[in-house]
């Protein structure tokens, strides 16, 4: 698996906190030093494993553990089964930005978040994997921490998805993510055969 | 015989995988594994049973995830495992091993996660004890995936226990183990350690680790084995299956016992058909013996650096001698200093970074583990720890991850006494002086001979001679203008007669004399053309850099002369100008160098005080507000602020020349909490604060509110800057505030980081909350007002 990622360059301004405003030459060629940086040391991955789930009121249930969150069950709508994503760029990407932040600290922050788009590029570009492997349509990705879905689950969600044996990816007690770069998320996965049923 | 006396010299096989085979026999979705030994023994004896049935020399007990971390009951787990295990080779004919199991705690090391390396070591250390004291015949350490984690492991079975030590790696199909290391570096680190086996397991089918197992067998001295899993996986609704059945796989197994490994095995997916496939097939082959390679070479965590090949340059810059600022560094404890000295030498060039830090003043072992583990953290070049003081010298050893360059040892009994056994516990690769009791021998053939002395009684600590690098020393051509021939001869006959690397400090040659580089450069190259395997040389320092692109791109050593156009000082000076500006408009605009020629014109006619309250701040405040305003955006206040700050720095030293230390705006505190292990945010505050003129004592990431607590008691600080980035470590936060409330007097807490808010840093009780690293610069600037 080679992947070439790419930063959005909105995205970036984003959250540097542009908020719309166009950004100097300076820095747009700064951002695309440390994107030509990051690539040197990243080394992306995704994995991902499809379960079927079982719902209740107030959660869903997969292979016998439940996450409690209605705003998940109502971001599953119509969904066929779920997929358990993982994704991360790897130590590298924390050890270049941590460097930056001794000697470069501008770099630091464009490399933060810089990084943060290239991290959502590589989940965009699993969950189009998803798609075309699958033959399916997905939901957006939904991770653990978000609205009423508690962070605490990222421990479930890592032994279901083996993450630090397949990923590299660990899970501090504060349920912090090592390396940081990394993103965990549930995706709906709505088959392709109920689409055309529903449709019609 | 023992397993030590067979492993490497005849073929052994391994069992297959037990998760596989729990499954096959019924353990459900979220069952412990490890609790099986305890309540269903007769499945897990069963199962070794049929692996020894179906041929296997070894046995590998239901071990992996015993650890305290996940059990409470560990000892007895592991006790009843090897028990069981040993029960089942007890009743075979044939003599069988029991492999105590132990797989990754699945946790990250400092400075990446937040398990300490010494946590770590006493987890594995448990498991270990309770294996060796229940009867098991060797250590596996397997599927691992961090050469720091196997460092702890590694160290704990040598230190407690007398059983051989193997370990198994996990790589992804580029080779490369989840931190980042390749094949070599990891081969390289674990026989540094020197462990008894080195493996790949899991992750992998065989067909995709036969490969591997070439390369790894390419730089491994250590016999090689494989425990592959059937196939890659492949899942099907949350279930996960291999498909590689026991004749393929069994195929495959003899391919690669052809190319070199001396054990085979199965991980994840094989079963004992596949096993017993496998030994039908392989079981009337020889193996191949382990062949002794004889490169020198170093390594860090996820980097290896080979000595002997091209010449090495060795960045000599952290070190105190002659250096005022790195003094004061050291005395500061300001140990980013270091990291930057560290970054510079290794952007300008340097292959491998020594670190010296000795001052007779300061905790030298506290500060070699601080430089050492930091620069670690944020830079994967190798580093030789420099040192004479042995327990600085182990400190750092002990936690460097990978395999590291020490200096130094001499001919001196003393110092191959105390020198050699931390090389052979810790490895690394020795710079030898050829010096000892009677000094420094006036010709070639005394230092020769010093080093043959060396040679042999580093053999007799069992370290071989590709792991020494020798230095027959540069004294200066001012006191004796043959020094430099001296030197240069003996460094030809150690490369010759003796057939060892060799390494100089260069710039010895021409102490006392003028225009040092020029001397310098010269007789680097010299020694280069006389067999100069590494050069302790300023990397920082174009003149030597030349001299050693224009060798190697001269000897055919660089190809296309890739390096010495990438160096070549012309296209490096093209990147300066950018128009002229004014003090202030340069701090605006964040151009450094502008910035620092035109505070050392501003010096011609003013004070630093009046350029400070004239110039810095009214640039700093336009940057401010427009920062504020959202004009100017977080890059352009970093720039700007970075750019105050080398300004600072050309005025810093003009007032320390008149004896004042320049006017600080008042004392600041700031923390990550604890179990908060990213602590990028807090850094950035930092530099702004620092650049808009605070003192700001940084006290790192993941700290104990009472810590902070004790460290603004001892510093008298009256404002605290905390940061959080997860919901989950506010509490701790929270708890650090109350702490300061109630311990101390009159302490303001400012609170900033991801997911705080206003009514959030109200609730936890908090004076301020920064909603971005500027406000938390004004709030500073009100609250010492």
């Amino acid at each position: 698996m080679r992947l070439l990622l790419k930063y959005d360059t909105n995205e970036v301004l984003r959250y540097l906190g542009y908020r719309g405003k166009p950004a100097d030459d300076r820095t747009l060629k700064m951002i695309d030093e440390v994107y030509k940086e990051l690539c040197k040391v990243i080394t992306p991955k995704y994995i991902y494993k499809e379960y079927e789930y079982e719902k209740t009121d107030d959660s869903i249930i997969v292979n016998g553990i439940e996450f409690k969150s209605k705003k998940l069950l109502s971001h599953l709508k119509n969904s066929d089964t779920v997929a358990l994503f993982g994704a991360t760029l790897g130590t590298g990407a924390d050890t270049l930005i941590r460097k930056y932040s001794f000697t470069d600290t501008p770099r630091t922050a464009i490399g933060q978040a810089t990084a943060a788009s290239l991290v959502e590029n590589l989940c965009d570009l699993g969950c189009e994997e998803i798609k075309t492997t699958l033959g399916c349509e997905l939901r957006p990705r939904f991770s653990p921490g978000y609205s009423d879905l508690s962070l605490s689950c990222q421990a479930d969600f890592f032994k279901l998805l083996d993450m630090s044996k397949r990923l590299g990816v660990t899970l501090a007690d504060s349920y912090l993510m090592t390396p940081s770069k990394s993103v965990t998320a549930f995706v709906g996965i709505i088959k392709k055969d109920g689409e055309l049923n529903e449709l019609y | 015989m023992s397993f030590i006396d067979k492993f490497g010299k005849e073929l052994l096989f391994f069992d297959g995988a037990m998760g596989t085979m729990l499954q096959k026999n019924g353990l459900q979705a979220g069952e412990l594994p490890e609790l099986i030994n305890l309540s269903k023994p007769d499945v897990i004896l069963k199962i070794h049973k049929e692996y020894l049935d179906a041929g296997c020399d070894i046995v590998t007990t239901n071990t992996f995830g015993a650890n305290a971390l996940k059990f409470e009951n560990t000892e007895e787990i592991v006790n009843s495992a090897v028990k069981i295990a040993k029960k089942a080779v007890s009743d075979v004919q044939r003599e069988c091993f029991v492999a105590l199991d132990i797989g990754p705690l699945g946790k990250l090391l400092k400075p990446y996660g937040d398990l300490d390396f010494d946590d770590a070591y006493d987890l594995f250390r448990q498991q270990m004890t309770a294996g060796e004291k229940a009867g098991a015949d060797l250590i596996l350490i397997e599927t691992m995936g961090d050469l720091y984690e196997i460092k702890a492991a590694v160290l704990a079975a040598k230190e407690n226990t007398r059983l051989p030590v193997l370990v198994s790696l996990i790589f992804d199909e580029k080779g490369k183990l989840l931190t980042g290391a390749d094949i070599a570096t990891a081969v390289i680190t674990l026989e540094g350690l020197g462990v008894d086996g080195i493996g790949i397991n899991c992750g992998l089918g065989p067909d995709q680790m036969l490969g591997l197992i070439k390369e790894m067998i390419k730089y491994s001295s250590t016999p090689v084995f494989i425990q592959p899993n059937a196939g890659l996986p492949v899942c099907i609704n949350g279930v996960t299956s291999y498909n590689v059945k026991p004749d393929d796989f069994a195929e495959k197994q003899l391919e690669i016992l052809k190319a070199g490994a001396c054990a085979l095995g199965g991980c994840c997916g094989t079963t004992p058909e596949h096993i017993k496939a496998m030994i039908n097939l392989c079981r009337d082959e020889k193996i191949t013996p382990v062949s002794q390679k004889n490169y020198t070479a170093v390594s860090s965590y996820s980097k290896s650096v080979i000595i002997g090949e091209t010449p090495v340059i060795i960045g000599e810059r952290i070190n105190p001698t002659g250096k005022k600022l790195m003094k004061e560094a050291l005395r500061n404890k300001d140990i980013d200093y270091i990291f930057r000295e560290g970054v510079a030498q290794t952007d300008a060039g340097a292959h491998i970074l020594d670190v010296n830090v000795g001052l007779p003043e300061i905790d030298e072992p506290e500060m070699m583990k601080n430089a050492v583990t930091g620069l670690q953290s944020i830079l994967d070049t190798p580093l030789q720890i420099d040192t004479s003081d042995t327990v600085a010298m182990e400190k750092a050893l002990r936690l460097y991850n990978g395999k590291a360059m020490i200096n130094s040892v001499n001919g001196k009994e003393e110092s191959m006494n105390s020198v050699f056994p931390l090389c052979k516990k810790y490895g690394g690769v020795v710079v030898c002086l050829t010096l000892d009791e009677n000094g420094i021998p006036e010709d070639v053939s005394g230092r020769i001979k010093i080093a043959e002395k060396i040679i042999k009684r580093a053999a007799e600590y069992g370290i071989s001679k590709k792991d020494l690098v020798f230095d027959p020393l540069c004294m200066t051509v001012s006191t004796n203008s043959q020094n430099a021939v001296i030197t240069l001869q003996s460094v030809k006959r150690l490369r010759r007669e003796l057939g060892v690397n060799t390494v100089l400090g260069v710039s010895n040659v021409s102490f006392g004399l003028p225009a040092r580089e020029n001397l310098n450069s010269a007789f680097f190259a010299l020694a280069l053309e006389n067999g100069l395997s590494a050069g302790i040389i300023n990397p920082k320092s174009d003149m030597m850099m030349n001299s050693y692109y224009s060798f190697c791109a001269l000897k055919g050593l660089d190809e296309n002369f890739e390096k010495y156009i990438e160096n070549s000082s012309e296209i490096k000076q093209e990147a300066k100008s950018e128009g002229i500006a004014d003090l202030k408009t340069a701090v605006i605009k964040g151009l450094k160098e502008q910035a620092r020629e035109q505070t050392e014109k501003e010096l011609l006619t003013k004070t630093p005080l009046e350029i400070i309250d004239g110039i810095l701040i009214p640039a700093l405040d336009v940057v401010g507000k427009g920062f504020e305003e959202n004009t100017v955006f977080l890059p352009g206040l970093l720039m700007s602020a970075e750019t105050a700050g080398v300004s600072f720095d050309v005025l810093k030293k003009e007032m320390e020349k008149n004896g004042s230390n320049g006017p600080k705006k008042g004392k600041i505190i700031l923390a990550t909490v604890k179990g908060d292990i990213h602590d990028i945010g807090k850094n950035i505050v930092k530099v702004l604060l620092e650049n808009y003129g605070f003192e700001v004592v940084d006290m790192g990431k993941d700290v104990q509110p009472q810590a902070i607590v004790d460290k603004v008691k001892a510093e008298n600080v009256k404002l605290v800057g905390l940061s959080a980035l997860m919901t989950t470590t506010v509490p701790s936060m929270e708890e650090t505030i109350k702490l300061l409330k109630e311990q101390t007097e009159g302490v303001c807490v400012m609170v900033g980081g991801a997911v705080l808010t206003q009514e959030y840093a109200d609730m936890i009780g908090a004076d301020y909350y920064g909603k971005d690293a500027m406000s938390s610069v004004r709030y500073a600037e009100k609250f010492f007002k």
